[in-house]
């Protein structure tokens, strides 16, 4: 008689082992960018990082939500999705964790658990093992995802709430439909339009793939409505954006391998095109695939988390598309092996660029420094003109913002930006004088970025820029390779 | 015997070539385009620093982005010899290999190495490559050769599925070399719609060659030009070139092709294409009038230089009236007219060599055009008396002689990708030569920082005057060198 109970013991144990090296593995990816960032003194990733930092500080110093936000758009009613905010101050008492490692952290956590349940929901629809393998690859090494799991933003932990959500409902049992029915109706307290993206979503799944659970989800969308209604009722209508805040959009920039800070990456948007037309065995799941890449590319014009819901139809696809390659029947095995070797390659070494670049994302080291020198030298509640888009970082530096990118329920969003056009591109003092007054402004700010945005293919010294340099009323203060900060004083001074 | 006089025909294509253009070369010490010196000093730069980033002198200081492995290649062989001698030589070596590869082609597809000659020499002797290419260090004296060796590995790979290691390396070198070389991509997609409409069938190792050079080509070729991909977005095609030098038929005739690739190519190789197409339906011609195509199609978009156009139409015609001789011959041998096919022989090789004649007379006009030394000479001297931070102002094409020979900053040349305000800066510059008025021309040589005006004989001729307009007033424009009709004037007010 074998021992066959010693040899699978060796098998568990090389198993474990293999288990233990993946997670490992994974966590090592994930942390990449989080690591070589806080190595490099850069901080947090991204911009809605420091609003979450500030909303979550604002909401630990009141000990509870507070109604009124004293610095973004100059002042204006706490009307956010607090969700994210509220889930870091709770998370931070609870383990005595600073808000700044919970907002490192969380992103880090809820990341892992992502690419857990991405692969647990392939699995479950039954699609073939080497597809689930190759589409869990994929996501892990996507910069979208990467950067997902380093930015303190709520969109990775609604996603982990749809999956969670969308997992526990393929099963039949009453208590995982109920965890899933709460894990859906919590969404639109973390993002009102991510909120509507998943209930859409959710419809068509109901309606194209899984009927049985058409019900359940009419239900569930009843419900994110009804939430929806009481925010209406307590905070009324908002002011609809009537200018283009995509103005600089290029497809491009949605290609990590472009300089995107948070794209697809270009390989797995290949295999996705091939997947795509290959897939031959459930029309209705394709067709499903579709009509949300549609959603989702239109939405990515407009709004930056789309792009990260889109990751994950993409690499779904290059899994598909990688299958389809290796089963393909290939007259020449060399152009296969090439292929195949090239796109497996690619895919590592875009990823490992990609982690190489995380220094350099926003906000880079001269934005933190120029945000350093703002906090410190300006006085607190000054207030600081610059793109909407650094607005933020303004507040984050303890300063009033004339406006920024979280335009719901704020005031006026509209005049300011008009004004605020006006003023960039100013062709008098007469119009100069009237913003400085209209807004009290006290500082001027602006990244090379920005700057190069607003004046590309523009005689700049018509404008601001040229009033800048020869009026004694605006001081260059600070200045760094790509930040400029302006001191504004009064005719009277 | 046969494998010898193969070898023989091969040696013979390449040293008539070659030697037909060192004769020419050997007769001046100097380029015969503004282009070369551009290429020299970005060679020296890379040879003493190792890389290229930013160029002080161009446009006042700019960001210079170029692929560099053309840099590399010369750069290997001035390990043997002198920069400026392989600079000389090594252009011509390699565009000498071309019709050596017309040759190869035209033999693969109609099987006889005389008839091949026939093309060889056509194309070896093409005015427009002559013009575009003699003593040039111009970068399609590579990138030329190479597209067309990509054609030749293509067909040897779909006819004979030999060489697919080799197309396989071709597919990741060509993209890197120039984006010319895209034009071949667009051949495929040509070629690919081509056969779908003519009912060909697309499978096996031809589809497998199209799908992987596609897709190895794109791929390599965005990761590539990223950069320029980010800058301008999908415009980056247009490599910032000026408007009036987009709107390709300028300045050209209907006639011109005529003069471009001469009347033997054209009239045979139209032949050629008929017969391929409508009457034997081979892969070669439909291959090659994807070509033709695509190059129209781009040429129509604005999309590609004209002279480029013409070069790559008239090598496609070059191997098509190979294709039109084969069948003329095989029809001849069913006719009475067969006991005179040696002079109908004689007659084809008289009319071979009339054609090659005109060649001789474009390659005396490109010396005549070529610097002279009394140029060189006054530019050197002006650029020892600027002693500060200012710039010469030259016409355009004149923009690289400042910088490489005066060692001097130019407000502008031809080199437009990441050029800054190129259109301003050409309307300036006109403006300059051409205006009457000198306060016009004293306000724009102030933006520029000018303090010396280049006018030598080629802007005299470009912008047919005879001199200055507002050079009365010596105080403002003082005359301070002369030589054979250039002059510059320094700028003193």
């Amino acid at each position: 008689m074998t021992n066959t109970k010693g040899i699978n013991f060796i098998k568990w144990d090389a198993n474990f082992i293999f288990l233990i090296l993946l997670i490992f593995g994974l966590i090592l990816i994930i942390i990449s960018p989080t690591i070589i960032r806080q190595l490099n003194g850069v901080g947090l990733l991204g911009q809605e990082s420091y609003l979450n930092y500030r909303l979550a500080n604002l909401i630990k110093e009141n000990r509870g939500i507070p109604n009124y936000d004293d610095l973004s758009f100059g002042g204006r009613y706490f009307i956010y999705a607090v969700g994210w905010p509220v889930f870091l101050v709770l998370f931070s008492t609870l383990t005595k964790l600073s808000l700044e490692n919970t907002s490192i952290i969380l992103p880090i956590f809820f990341g892992l658990m992502n690419i857990i349940m991405f692969y647990l929901i392939l699995k479950n629809l039954l699609l073939r093992r080497l597809q689930v393998y190759a589409s869990s690859f994929f996501l892990l090494l996507s910069p979208a995802f990467l950067y997902l799991g380093s930015a303190s933003s709520a969109t990775v932990f609604i996603i982990f709430l749809l999956f969670l959500g969308f997992y526990l409902q393929l099963t039949s049992k009453p208590i995982n439909l109920a965890i899933s029915f709460i894990c859906f109706i919590l969404i639109p307290l973390f993002s009102y339009s991510q909120g509507i993206l998943i209930s859409i979503l959710l419809l068509l799944y109901g309606l194209l793939i899984n009927r049985k659970r058409l019900k359940f989800l009419i239900l569930t969308i009843f419900v994110i409505s009804l939430i929806y209604i009481f925010y209406y009722i307590n905070y009324g209508g908002f002011e609809q954006i009537k200018f283009n805040v995509t103005e600089n959009f290029s497809v491009v920039n949605y290609f990590a391998e472009f300089g995107s800070d948070y794209g697809i990456g270009i390989f797995s948007a290949f295999l996705a095109v091939v997947g795509l037309i290959k897939m031959k065995t459930n029309k209705l799941f394709k067709v499903y695939l579709i009509l949300l890449s549609i959603i989702l590319l239109i939405l990515i014009k407009y709004l930056t988390w789309p792009i990260f819901y889109f990751n994950f139809v993409i690499c779904i696809l290059a899994g598909y598309g990688l299958v389809v390659l290796l089963r393909f029947k290939w007259e020449s095995k060399l152009i296969k092996k090439t292929t195949i070797a090239v796109i497996l390659f690619g895919t590592f070494a875009s990823t490992f660029l990609y982690i190489s670049r995380a220094e350099s994302f926003e906000p880079n080291i001269y934005l933190i420094e120029g945000m350093k020198y703002l906090a410190e030298e300006g006085e607190p509640y000054q207030t600081v003109f610059s793109h909407y888009d650094l607005g933020y970082y303004i507040n984050f530096a303890g300063m009033k913002n004339i406006f920024d990118r979280y335009f719901l329920y704020a005031p006026k969003p509209n005049k300011r930006y008009a004004d605020s056009r006006a003023f960039i591109y100013a062709e008098d003092l007469e119009t100069i004088n009237k913003f400085l007054k209209d807004y009290s402004v006290d500082y001027i700010f602006i990244d090379k970025k920005r700057y190069n945005e607003l004046y590309k293919d523009k005689m700049v010294n018509r404008y601001l820029p040229f009033y800048l340099d020869i009026d004694k009323r605006f001081r260059l203060v600070y200045k760094n390779e790509e930040v400029y900060l302006w001191r504004v004083y009064s005719i009277d001074d | 015997m046969k494998f010898k006089l193969n070898k023989l025909f091969i040696l013979l294509i390449f040293f008539l070539n070659l030697g037909f253009r060192l004769y020419f070369v050997s007769n001046t010490e100097f380029m015969s385009d503004d282009f070369s010196y551009f290429h020299l000093r970005n060679l020296i730069q890379l040879k003493t620093t190792g890389q290229l980033g930013y160029d002080s002198l161009s446009y006042g200081g700019r960001d210079i982005f170029y692929p560099l492995t053309y840099y590399y290649v010369i750069l290997l062989f001035s390990l043997l010899l002198p920069l400026e001698l392989i600079i000389k030589i090594l252009p011509e070596i390699l565009i000498s290999i071309l019709p050596v590869i017309i040759y190869l082609t035209v033999k693969l597809i109609v099987r006889n190495k005389y008839i091949a000659l026939f093309s060889g020499l056509v194309a070896g002797f093409l005015p427009v490559t002559i013009q575009k290419t003699l003593n040039q260090a111009s970068i399609y004296s590579l990138a030329l050769p190479l597209i067309f060796l990509m054609f030749y590995l293509f067909l040897e790979v779909i006819y004979k599925k030999k060489n697919i290691g080799l197309f396989i390396i071709l597919s990741f070198i060509l993209p890197i070399i120039h984006p010319s070389t895209f034009i071949f991509v667009l051949t495929l997609i040509f070629y690919s719609i081509l056969l779908f409409s003519e009912s060909v069938p697309i499978k096996g190792i031809k589809l497998e060659s199209i799908l992987f050079s596609i897709f190895i080509m794109l791929i390599i070729g965005f990761i590539t030009y990223n950069k320029a991909f980010l800058e301008y977005g999908i415009k980056f095609v247009y490599a910032n070139s000026p408007l009036n030098y987009l709107e390709t038929f300028r300045g050209h005739k209907l006639s011109d092709p005529l003069n471009y690739i001469g009347i033997i190519p054209l009239i045979f190789g139209s032949i050629g294409i008929y017969l391929g197409i409508f009457k034997y339906r081979k892969n070669s011609v439909f291959l090659f009038s994807s070509l033709i195509l695509s190059t129209i199609a781009l040429l129509l978009f604005s999309l590609i230089e004209y002279d480029l156009a013409m070069m790559f139409m008239g090598l496609s015609f070059s191997i098509m009236a190979g294709i039109a001789l084969k069948h003329f011959f095989s029809y001849l041998e069913i006719t009475k007219f067969q006991r005179y096919k040696n002079i109908i022989i004689i007659a084809i090789c008289v009319i071979t060599f009339i054609s090659i004649y005109p060649s001789f007379g474009v390659a005396f006009n490109v010396m005549d055009n070529t610097l002279t030394t009394e140029e060189v000479e006054i530019i050197q001297r002006m650029g020892g008396r600027v002693d500060d931070d200012s710039s010469i102002m030259a016409n355009i094409e004149e923009g690289h002689y400042i910088t490489y020979f005066a060692n001097r900053k130019n407000v502008a040349d031809t080199y437009y990708l990441f050029a800054p305000d190129v259109d301003q800066r050409l309307n300036d510059i006109d403006l300059v030569y051409t205006s009457w008025s000198r306060a016009i021309a004293l306000n724009t040589l102030h933006k520029y920082k000018v303090s010396y005006i280049y006018l030598s004989e080629r802007t005299k001729l470009k912008y047919n005057i005879e001199d200055l307009k507002y050079i009365e007033d010596e105080k403002c424009f003082k005359k301070v060198d002369e030589y054979k009709g250039n002059k510059f004037y320094q700028v003193g007010c």
